[in-house]
């Protein structure tokens, strides 16, 4: 029973980490069961207990991707219905701005203060690639076809941008090992091993913060650099 | 000159095609005139349609250029059609231009939204979206390539090949020949956030008839938890102002939405019987939604079956309670 409990609760977890924390579904939903007065209305909120009721089960729960299934329930419809219809009600200016202010607040707190501003910035080209990787890929683009090893960020983006070369990666496996290189940039033997086993010759490293130089050059040489990340071919004599 | 050509092109192919589409379903099939709705729901009848010609091609790994012929044939087949039976007369042609340019004004907010989630927000890039579509156009096949390694699949992925939404955007660059890039980040959000707003709209109405202020309220909350991801490092799911291109992004946020506000009138109407609606219509409009879901995501029909099931056993109740309440005695 206690199994079953903690799988729902992980699901819970791993559902608000995609959309919206259900603490405030449920907040949600229980103010609409008190309030509603529209009959008609509240069959909107049978809709979702009713999808609570078929996906919070423990016949289902801890099996893998499960919680994904809570996506069919509308968090944003329901939330800001619930938002508006106490807005409606409420005939005071200052109480509005009030309630506004406290509804931002119970927004952010339900995002657990993990913020960014990664994704706000001006696009640097029609492509929407980073510049860096376009020059990336001029440099990596002069070797022919290769295949290379880079770090996600920058790899995906390379692919984006330029079809020709392949990239280690797209499946869980090849992704465990970019993983595994990415927390090992210093461990040049097993960078190499890892090129070996996928016959890549060219590999994008990113610098240090001290900017000094990431792998061995008895097995590697350097080609190039930009402004993050250093370029290294595989010597020819080690392959 | 050329680049406006195929601008004008790709425009055509995700805005005015779905609107042809929908006058037609609108004036033909359900027989209801035309709205804000038209637009949502011919988008997913293109949608629907590219889902029942792309998956047969798929699996008999036919190529790319040869699904593009087939969808090329569709919209121009379509486009004569909506000639031939929409476009007929005065009065027609100025509802339709009435609903383009009368309320042109309500328009500016979104166009602007859209404008600025293109120029300052960076894409979501863990996403293959882009990687598969070069993949496909550079082999000139469909999911029969690792879209990273370029290694070639013994089997098409099942669970690729019945979700082909990314075939839609390739079989786009066959037609007008721009950047895959630009087409998928730059042109689709003109094309599907448009659909997103509208679905949140359609809400709005819905929840707050003959009440625009709690509209107004409805839609700025809706807006706001939707910006909310944008400065959030989780809420991947409700990412559709970074990466509206996405299956599962577009199935959380505008999809499934739509497929609730359809069980939710379904509910309402069918409990009631005041609109002249019938079951065989939202039988209709709910299969293809859950076409349009499964083009999106390998769960989406799935996803659309359990919403659908939710829908019938509250109608199944409510019409039991009406039954019981008219004539007690009967239990």
């Amino acid at each position: 029973m206690l199994q079953i409990l903690n799988a729902i609760r992980e699901s819970n977890g791993a559902y608000s980490d995609l959309g919206i924390n259900l603490a405030l579904l449920w907040v949600g939903i229980i103010y609409l069961y008190i309030r509603e007065e529209n009959r008609q209305r509240r069959s909107f909120m049978y809709v979702v207990l009713d999808l609570m009721f078929l996906l919070l089960n423990p016949f289902t729960a801890g099996n893998g991707n499960y919680y994904r299934m809570v996506a069919i329930i509308p968090t944003v419809t329901l939330l800001a219905y619930v938002m508006a219809k106490t807005m409606v009600k409420e005939s005071k200016k200052t109480n509005r701005v009030i309630l506004v202010a406290g509804f931002l607040v119970i927004l952010l707190i339900s995002l657990n203060f993990r913020f960014t501003t990664g994704n706000i910035g001006v696009i640097e080209n029609k492509y929407k690639v980073s510049d860096e990787a376009q020059e990336l890929q001029q440099i990596v683009s002069e070797l022919g076809d290769v295949y290379v090893i880079a770090p996600r960020e920058i790899g995906e983006q390379l692919r984006e941008y330029d079809v020709s070369f392949r990239i280690l990666g797209g499946d869980e496996e090849k992704w465990g090992v970019i993983n595994d290189i990415s927390q090992n940039w210093s461990d040049s033997e097993k960078i190499k091993n890892y090129a070996d086993i996928y016959d890549a010759k060219c590999i994008v490293c990113p610098k240090d913060e001290d900017g000094s130089q990431g792998l061995d050059p008895e097995s590697f040489s350097l080609i190039a650099q930009t402004e993050n990340y250093w370029v290294y071919v595989l010597n020819e004599e080690e392959k | 000159m050329l680049d406006i050509i195929k601008i004008i092109i790709i425009f055509y192919m995700i805005l005015v095609f779905p609107f042809l589409l929908g006058t037609l379903w609108q004036k033909y099939i359900v027989k209801r005139h035309l709205g804000i709705g038209t637009l949502v729901q011919g988008w997913l009848c293109m949608m629907a349609l590219f889902y029942c010609e792309s998956v047969p091609m798929i699996l008999f790994r036919r190529s790319l250029s040869e699904l593009k012929n087939i969808w090329l044939i569709t919209t121009v087949v379509i486009t004569i059609l909506f000639l031939l039976l929409c476009f007929g007369t005065r009065k027609q042609r100025r509802n339709m231009m009435n609903l383009f340019f009368k309320k042109w004004k309500c328009a500016v907010i979104p166009v602007l939204l859209i404008l600025c989630s293109i120029l300052f927000l960076q894409p979501v890039r863990e996403d293959d979206t882009l990687e598969i579509v070069m993949d496909a156009i550079a082999s000139d096949t469909m999911y029969q390539h690792q879209p990273y390694t370029g290694e070639r699949y013994e089997e098409v992925p099942q669970e690729q090949a019945f979700a082909p939404l990314e075939m839609y955007y390739a079989v786009l660059f066959e037609v007008a020949n721009a950047n895959p890039a630009i087409i998928v980040r730059i042109l689709i959000p003109f094309g599907f956030l448009p659909i997103c707003i509208i679905t949140y709209v359609l809400w709005a109405r819905r929840l707050f008839p003959k009440n625009p202020q709690g509209q107004r309220w409805f839609l700025i909350f809706a807006g706001i938890i939707s910006l909310f991801p944008i400065v959030s490092t989780d809420m991947g799911l409700l990412r559709i102002w970074q990466s509206c291109w996405k299956g599962d992004v577009l199935l959380a946020t505008t999809v499934l939405p739509l497929m609730c506000s359809y069980v939710y009138l379904m509910i309402r109407e069918l409990s009631q019987q005041y609109s002249g609606r019938t079951c065989g219509e939202y039988a209709l409009k709910l299969l293809v939604a859950s076409l349009t879901a499964q083009l999106m995501d390998a769960k989406g029909m799935l996803y659309s079956c359990m919403i659908i099931i939710s829908g019938v056993l509250i109608l199944v109740v409510r019409r039991w309670q009406k039954k019981y309440a008219a004539n007690p005695k009967c239990n």
